[in-house]
């Protein structure tokens, strides 16, 4: 989110879709151009689905305070996404806290990625805390609504000892890194 | 303390060769070509600079090449990201070099971020001690180097690298498309003085962002801190591009208007001037409400035009054109009110007392305004009360009364529900008389309104002259507040055509406004005694001038007493 060393929504169409249902990872915050006319194009591309990536949520502190006043905030990158399904899109909203996922779903969202944050390398075995953790917020948000999907994004870059089963998602979303 | 410290240095952060141009011209020590810059002119904040919009280091590569640096005296810094594993700082100094920069910075720097995010970018390798690797090889290398830092650890950590220049940001800076910041000017300079604790002195010191929006609060800054230099980036080109495009645009629709005005707004009676979009829906509202019988209070400030309104009111529902019953409720005695309103029969008390019929019962037919009916006694409220009931009216002394078909107008300048409140005016008649409210907004609430309505009184006041408004004088007119309202801008315009017939309103025809508006707090402990307005003596001498000396006329105009005028000649050697 914080690296500007491309034109991440350019980029988007740089790569042709392969897999029967590609989603676009979007920077939602672009201050410029539209959404209709960027989702139009999209869509022509042969983008079925977007997600809001790279994302807001993982700012903290001072960074999430500076960046909100943009504004780059998970709340907005939720309400594009809600807007993007209206334009016939499916969405997947990726958040890192149960205050966040509370308002993808409050947007409307049903199909959401749960990062495990910026966490270091464990060693030594799973981190027990951080799974019971995660396992207890995908509960949490179940609970709020039915018919909620969530997936864990799986990095093996973060934390290869946490993974979707073991705090009870409904499936990963793994990164895969391109040549 | 400045005196004593290195020459004061500043740089500029730029983003075009517009800005470039300009910051070289005034001689600015330095640039900085920053991808912020940029983005700041296409209307973003400069904090869309870390968002990966386009690949910061060619873009700042390709702006430089073509619009700035085979056009500036001064060094050129390029703000450089070194942010990607990809990117490998000795080849990014090399390249910066052979383009023909002076030097290099870190921009968009980590420094500025905070949380895992900063701390998984230093594990990775592409944080802040990458951005010092950045500056040791232009260093090295020979070139200019400022380092961005936040703290006492990444200034030393720069120092240690090579950095000539330090600049400490203390935020980004506020504004339209700025940052909101809490930090005050004393705030910045402690906070610079910790970051820059035990930095060598041979090293050039700066700061940049949070509160500093302005050249004197920059001197504020190092004088109050060890900081000897300031690099504005949204101060430079942001802040006063906003400003001045604003107040141009402003004058060209100010200009638009004023055409207008001359031409078609003068058969407009003066309570309708105005284009905004508060009278547009105010004109709607009485067209609305004109032609039914329903009672209608009017309140606003006094000098808004409520009673011109409400004339207007009964001048759209009375096709026949009769004239309304108007009442000044404030002049309405204990004694002879409730007769003024009610008429009394002949011989009442005494003999020669003619038969005399009140207000209500002559606008039989017609449109009365109450005008200030908050001004009405508790008594005269409770026959006021039972007229708006049932429309009788019975005079004093007569054993009977007549019923009248009147529509009742009133207007009031006091928030008539807060006397509700505190049992000075009855509920039951703000509820009678209050069928429609007519909130007429006060001037300073539509300044988009003051250029035509002074045109018009222009207009009107010089019978059918064309009066030009010079912008500076329109900006006068547009920023003051008006608290005596269209009133006030009346006779400010007779004032000023007073003094001036050449045909033109300059600015100094109406800095008397500026003048004499002294904000509440400032208002002297004896607000009765009137304020001397300044420019008395051009105001007299102008009257005697256009009435040829003739103190008796020029007394009356004036509207003062002859002695008075002959004293003020005297004092003014005007005689």
């Amino acid at each position: 989110m914080v690296m500007p060393r491309l034109d991440n929504n350019r980029a988007l169409f740089d790569i042709r879709p392969v897999e029967r249902v590609s989603y676009a990872g979007v920077l939602t915050c672009d201050p410029f151009g539209t959404a209709d006319n960027f989702l139009r194009r999209l869509a022509d591309h042969g983008y079925v689905g977007v997600s809001n990536w790279p994302s807001a949520i993982l700012f903290q502190g001072h960074t999430k305070r500076m960046m909100a006043s943009m504004p780059a905030t998970p709340e907005l990158e939720y309400a594009w996404l809600a807007g993007a399904q209206r334009h016939g899109f499916q969405s997947l909203a990726f958040f890192r806290s149960l205050e966040q996922g509370r308002a993808a779903l409050s947007a409307g969202l049903r199909q959401l990625v749960l990062h495990p944050g910026l966490i270091p390398q464990t060693t030594g075995g799973p981190p027990d805390l951080l799974i019971a953790s995660l396992g207890d917020l995908i509960e949490k948000l179940r609970h709020q609504v039915d018919g909620v999907e969530i997936l864990l994004y799986e990095h093996v870059g973060l934390n290869e000892a946490v993974q979707a089963t073991d705090v009870g998602a409904d499936g990963a979303l793994i990164f895969k890194a391109t040549p | 303390m400045t005196d004593q410290k290195n020459p004061f240095i500043f740089g500029a952060a730029v983003g075009s060769g517009l800005t470039a141009l300009a910051v070289d011209r005034a001689g600015a020590d330095f640039l900085l070509v920053l991808n912020a810059g940029r983005l700041r002119m296409r209307g973003a904040s400069s904090l869309a600079s870390y968002l990966p919009l386009r690949p910061a280091n060619e873009w700042v590569f390709e702006i430089a090449e073509e619009e700035i640096l085979h056009r500036c005296v001064s060094p050129v810094l390029a703000g450089l990201n070194v942010r990607d594993p990809a990117i490998d700082p000795i080849e990014i100094v090399e390249k910066a070099n052979s383009i023909g920069f002076a030097g290099v910075c870190n921009f968009p720097s980590a420094a500025m971020l905070e949380g895992q995010l900063r701390q998984l970018m230093e594990a990775e390798g592409i944080g802040f001690g990458k951005e010092c690797e950045l500056i040791r090889a232009a260093s090295e290398r020979g070139m200019k180097t400022l380092a961005y830092v936040c703290t006492n650890r990444e200034a030393r950590m720069m120092v240690e690298a090579g950095a000539d220049r330090i600049c400490v940001v203390v935020g980004f800076t506020g504004g339209r498309t700025g940052v909101s910041t809490s930090l005050t000017l004393e705030g910045a300079a402690d906070l610079a003085n910790q970051v820059l604790e035990g930095i060598p002195a041979n090293i050039a010191t700066l700061i940049e962002g949070g509160p500093i929006t302005s050249p004197e609060d920059a001197l504020t800054v190092t004088r109050l801190s060890r900081v000897n230099g300031y690099i504005a980036g949204s101060t430079i080109d942001r802040l006063p591009l906003e400003q001045a495009i604003e107040e141009v645009a402003r004058s060209y629709k100010v200009i638009a208007k004023m055409g207008r005005g001359n031409k078609d707004d003068v058969a407009q009676p003066s309570a309708f001037i105005g284009s905004s979009h508060a009278m547009q829906t105010l004109r709607k509202l009485v067209a609305d409400i004109a032609p039914s019988d329903m009672p209608v209070l009017i309140t606003g400030e006094t000098g808004t035009g409520k009673s011109l309104l409400a004339a207007d009111i009964h001048k759209q529902h009375y096709a026949e054109k009769r004239d309304p019953v108007v009442v000044d409720c404030t002049s309405l005695s204990r004694d002879v009110g409730p007769v003024q309103l009610m008429g009394q029969v002949a011989g009442l008390n005494r003999r020669d007392v003619p038969l005399t019929r009140g207000a209500l019962e002559t606008a039989h037919g017609n449109g009365i305004i109450l005008e200030e009916v908050s001004a009405l006694s508790a008594e005269l409220q409770g026959l006021i009360l039972r007229f708006a009931e049932t429309g009788y009216v019975q005079r004093i002394g007569a054993l009977d009364g007549r019923t009248v078909n009147v529509r009742l107008l009133s207007t009031s300048n006091q928030n008539i529900e807060d006397l509700v409140e505190v049992n000075e005016f009855r509920r039951d008649l703000y509820h009678r008389i209050n069928a429609i409210q007519i909130a007429v907004p006060p001037l300073r609430e539509r300044r988009d309104d003051i250029a035509e309505l002074a045109a018009f009184f222009a207009h009107n006041l010089t019978r059918n002259e064309d009066i030009q408004f010079t912008n500076a004088a329109l900006r006068v007119l547009l920023e003051y507040d008006w608290p005596g309202n269209v009133r006030e801008l009346k006779n400010a315009i007779r004032r000023i055509l007073t003094l001036n017939s050449s045909g033109r309103v300059t600015a100094r025809d109406v800095n008397f406004l500026t003048l004499t508006q002294i904000p509440e707090q400032e208002m002297p402990a004896h607000p009765e005694r009137p304020i001397e307005p300044i420019g008395e003596r051009e105001w007299i001498a102008a009257a005697l001038k256009q009435h040829n000396y003739r103190k008796g006329a020029t007394a009356q105009y004036l509207g003062i007493a002859p002695r008075t005028l002959y004293n003020k000649m005297k004092k003014f050697q005007l005689d």
